[in-house]
């Protein structure tokens, strides 16, 4: 039996320069060493900005911490002269950032995409054997540190889309908050 | 035609009759507004006829006289007709028929008197005949009448068939046997003949009485439930701030005051388009086809239904919660929309009603009871009570989300207002000054973040620490952090060892040990009152900006090296500075310099390096003064989202 759900709604990262994701306007602003030790400090100092009301402001945490070190390790390679420049914004309903770096762009976006692709089908045929050989995608350039699936999750995080820039250093992302039902409002 | 004289009408029976009829007509008027079912209106025209029929009888003498005034009578007898049949659906082709004949009779009248078209004239008794025929047809209606009883108008009827019947045969006989002319039709028989009215009339009143007494019993009924209702669901907030209890306390009245076995409350989930059930209470039979390999057992079936989740197309549960329509289905045992999954007492579904939860136009859930015992049906009535209960019950439960909601707002605001009030305590309410350094400050928290600390501490004669500090996060947590670093560096400054030592003692001290994040930039200056010499150090600060006065120009000193918390073993470094008379220095943290206005601009460190030339003149105070100035200029009315410090310190030596 085929399973069709995971393909119907296939993702893929693209790049899109004209995105209106890209739109900086009032966005606040803060730029970062490459440092892979103030990681998580870089991504307190913006997630701070978040209203309270965003209920799962962990998980945003989380998410806006994956792609500060994409930047900062897969982007500038930890070279603490080049910076990564972060715009973001947020309201009880999104959270909005564009995150730029100094690197030489996303060059395996395709080799992603088509790992992405055969992992949904094999998903989608409930291959599961096949499967294990697409839990996590890997470079050269990958360590242990990095688990190859932080994409996958992004992907599904930022409801809003998710995309790269011409040069593919830059990427910008939006999470849409649902309004809840029962609220008074 | 000749019309009676003035003197012939006075002694004439028609003006008592007309007076008469008036009141009749008065009676049946002050009816009018309560008549739901249309009857008044009826009784209204035969009155009417009555009246037109005297006028002609008694006031226009006419050769013709017995024909228009059996004219006159068959309308009246098509409208009372028309009010004892019309009640009923069944008998409105009897009643259609009979006054079709006597149309016809009036047809012929007219025919017999002014045109002439038949070749015949009909025998005078023919039309006292038509209308004794009609009497004797209320009469035998009248006796062979179901019992039916429940409308206003059937109640009416039955109470007066008899009496229109034998008034309508008297009248028939009286004007067939004594003429029309005789005084003793025109002025005893006739009037009499009215007195059916006025019980009619009574007996609606009294019945309308009797309809207002039932409404109000149903209304007090009403009530009692309503404050039952709000009794429990007031008394489940008083226990807790559940959602689940206010629920079950709503399904629990929902069932009592319906008599059900059984009852669900679902809920549209907060964010997805589905429904599930938040209470469940008592027996409730599934209306719809359960799955196959769901086993029939009465404890399955029930955590089944307790458990139930459903998208908005599925079951007629769905149904309702998407289109906000009620459902009664009294007789479930025989209706298509209820799936019948067995005979067993917890499958037996034999009555039904469910409705939606409505805040204004939103659905926010629905609720449903059901009976299981065979034969006993939900009444028209009991769902009348169960949606408006319902009804209230909604309200009850929205009133409590929008406090559930006031209160999370309040929590949200209760914390934030702690932690400013934490910032508050612990930054100096007054800076010191001294004769050889004057010292400014400007400092805005930020609704909801306070994260920026700063200090001046003398330590010694000849010697004052100045600290500006920037706690990453917000609330309570950056809050207890600040507490924390100031607590350290106000135990550890008075020490000869350096201000990078000072550092690393406060990340020692604060690094690694705690659950919560803990990161801070800070930079510490150390001044000799006397010679003017400083010692400056830095965790991920921004730079140190100093207007010298022999050049005239703003220096910026950066140390490089990362906040505090990051690593426990962490190299901070110092600077030595030489400052002279009339150099400026200020620390600020990055509210101020990313501060944007309403073109998404920052304020930018630039700003703050001109404001000090352009004012270095003036005391740190006033320097302090203007930039807050200028900065409030540049932002205008854009929110600012982070705390903003500023700390100027100028050497007079």
């Amino acid at each position: 039996m085929s399973d069709t759900t995971y393909l119907s709604e296939m993702k893929e990262i693209r790049v899109d320069e004209s995105s209106k994701l890209f739109d900086k306007n009032g966005m606040l602003y803060k730029e970062f060493a490459s440092d892979y030790r103030q990681i998580r400090y870089y991504t307190l100092l913006i997630v701070q900005s978040a209203p309270l009301e965003i209920k799962e402001i962990n998980l945003l945490e989380q998410q806006i911490s994956e792609v500060i070190k994409n930047a900062v390790k897969h982007g500038n390679q930890c070279n603490p002269d080049k910076k990564v420049r972060v715009w973001y914004s947020f309201d009880s309903t999104h959270a909005r950032l564009v995150v730029q770096d100094e690197g030489d762009g996303f060059k395996d976006m395709e080799k992603w995409n088509d790992f992405n692709r055969k992992r949904l089908e094999l998903l989608s045929k409930h291959d599961f054997e096949g499967l294990a050989d697409y839990v996590s995608f890997r470079t050269q350039k990958s360590d242990d540190n990095d688990g190859g699936n932080a994409l996958f999750a992004a992907l599904e995080y930022w409801n809003g889309g998710f995309v790269f820039d011409r040069s593919r250093t830059a990427v910008a992302m939006l999470k849409q908050f649902p309004k809840k039902k029962h609220s008074m409002n | 035609m000749n019309l009676l004289t003035f003197s012939q009408l006075v002694e004439s029976s028609l003006p008592a009759r007309l007076v008469l009829v008036g009141g009749l007509l008065a009676l049946f008027f002050s009816q009018k507004a309560k008549d739901t079912e249309g009857h008044v209106g009826a009784f209204l025209a035969a009155l009417f006829c009555l009246a037109a029929r005297d006028v002609v009888v008694v006031w226009i003498q006419v050769p013709l006289l017995p024909q228009l005034a059996y004219l006159g009578d068959l309308a009246y007898a098509c409208c009372v007709l028309y009010i004892v049949l019309a009640a009923y659906e069944k008998k409105r082709l009897v009643a259609f028929l009979f006054i079709s004949l006597n149309v016809l009779a009036a047809g012929l009248i007219v025919d017999v008197n002014y045109l002439g078209l038949l070749p015949f004239v009909p025998p005078a008794w023919v039309f006292p005949a038509i209308l004794l025929l009609d009497g004797l047809l209320i009469g035998l209606l009248g006796l062979l009448k179901h019992r039916q009883r429940d409308s206003q108008t059937r109640q009416l009827v039955r109470f007066i068939w008899p009496l229109a019947s034998l008034t309508m045969v008297a009248y028939a006989a009286a004007a067939w046997f004594l003429h029309y002319d005789s005084p003793v039709l025109q002025r005893l028989i006739v009037p009499v003949s009215y007195w059916w009215f006025l019980a009619a009339g009574l007996a609606s009143f009294r019945m309308q009485d009797a309809q207002m007494v039932q409404a109000c019993t149903y209304y007090e009924a009403s009530i009692d439930s309503l404050y039952n209702l709000f009794i429990a669901t007031g008394s489940a907030l008083k226990g807790s701030f559940s959602v689940e209890d206010v629920l079950k306390s709503l399904n629990d009245i929902l069932i009592t005051e319906t008599g059900a076995s059984g009852g669900l409350v679902f809920l549209v989930d907060e964010f997805d388009d589905q429904i599930s059930v938040k209470a469940h209470s008592g027996v409730f039979p599934p209306p719809f086809e359960l799955p196959e390999n769901l086993p029939r057992k009465a404890n399955r079936v029930e955590s089944h239904m307790r458990h139930l989740q459903l998208s908005l197309e599925e079951t007629l549960f769905g149904e309702i919660a998407r289109t906000g329509t009620d459902l009664f289905i009294p007789d479930a045992r025989n209706d298509e929309r209820i799936f019948r999954n067995g005979d067993e007492e917890y499958l037996y579904l034999a009555s039904f009603m469910a409705v939606p939860l409505m805040v204004e136009d939103r659905i926010i859930g629905l609720a449903a009871v059901a009976r299981n015992q065979p034969g006993s049906f939900f009444s028209e009535s009991e769902f009348d009570r169960y949606k408006l209960l319902a009804n209230f019950g909604t309200l009850a439960l929205s009133h409590f989300f929008s406090f559930l909601e006031a209160k999370e707002r309040s929590g949200l605001k209760q914390s934030a207002d702690t932690a400013a009030e934490i910032q508050k305590a612990i930054t100096p309410k007054r800076l010191p000054q001294f004769p050889s350094l004057q010292v400014g400050v400007y400092s805005l928290p930020a609704v909801g973040v306070s994260g920026d600390y700063y200090d001046v501490i003398q330590t010694r004669k000849d010697r004052v620490i100045g600290v500006v500090g920037d706690v990453a996060g917000k609330g309570v947590a950056a809050a207890l952090v600040m507490v924390m670093i100031r607590s350290i560096l106000h135990l550890v400054t008075n020490t000869t060892r350096d201000m990078a030592t000072v550092l690393d003692w406060i990340n020692r001290g604060m690094t690694g040990k705690m659950d919560i994040d803990h990161y801070a930039t800070i930079s510490v200056m150390a001044f000799d009152l006397h010679t003017g010499e400083v010692e400056y150090a830095s965790a991920g600060h921004q730079p140190l900006l100093i207007y010298r006065r022999a050049t005239d120009s703003i220096e910026t000193i950066d140390i490089q090296s990362v906040p505090i918390g990051v690593e426990r073993v962490t190299e901070f470094t110092r600077k030595v500075l030489k400052l002279a008379d009339g150099d400026i220095v200020a620390l600020y943290t990055d509210g101020i310099i990313e501060a944007l206005n309403e073109q998404g601009k920052q304020y930018g460190r630039k700003s703050i390096a001109s404001m000090i030339i352009r004012h270095k003149e003036l005391a740190p105070k006033e320097i302090v003064a203007k930039i807050k100035s200028d900065l409030a200029s540049f932002v205008g009315s854009t929110r600012q989202h982070d705390d903003q410090t500023v700390l100027v310190f100028k050497m007079k030596l």
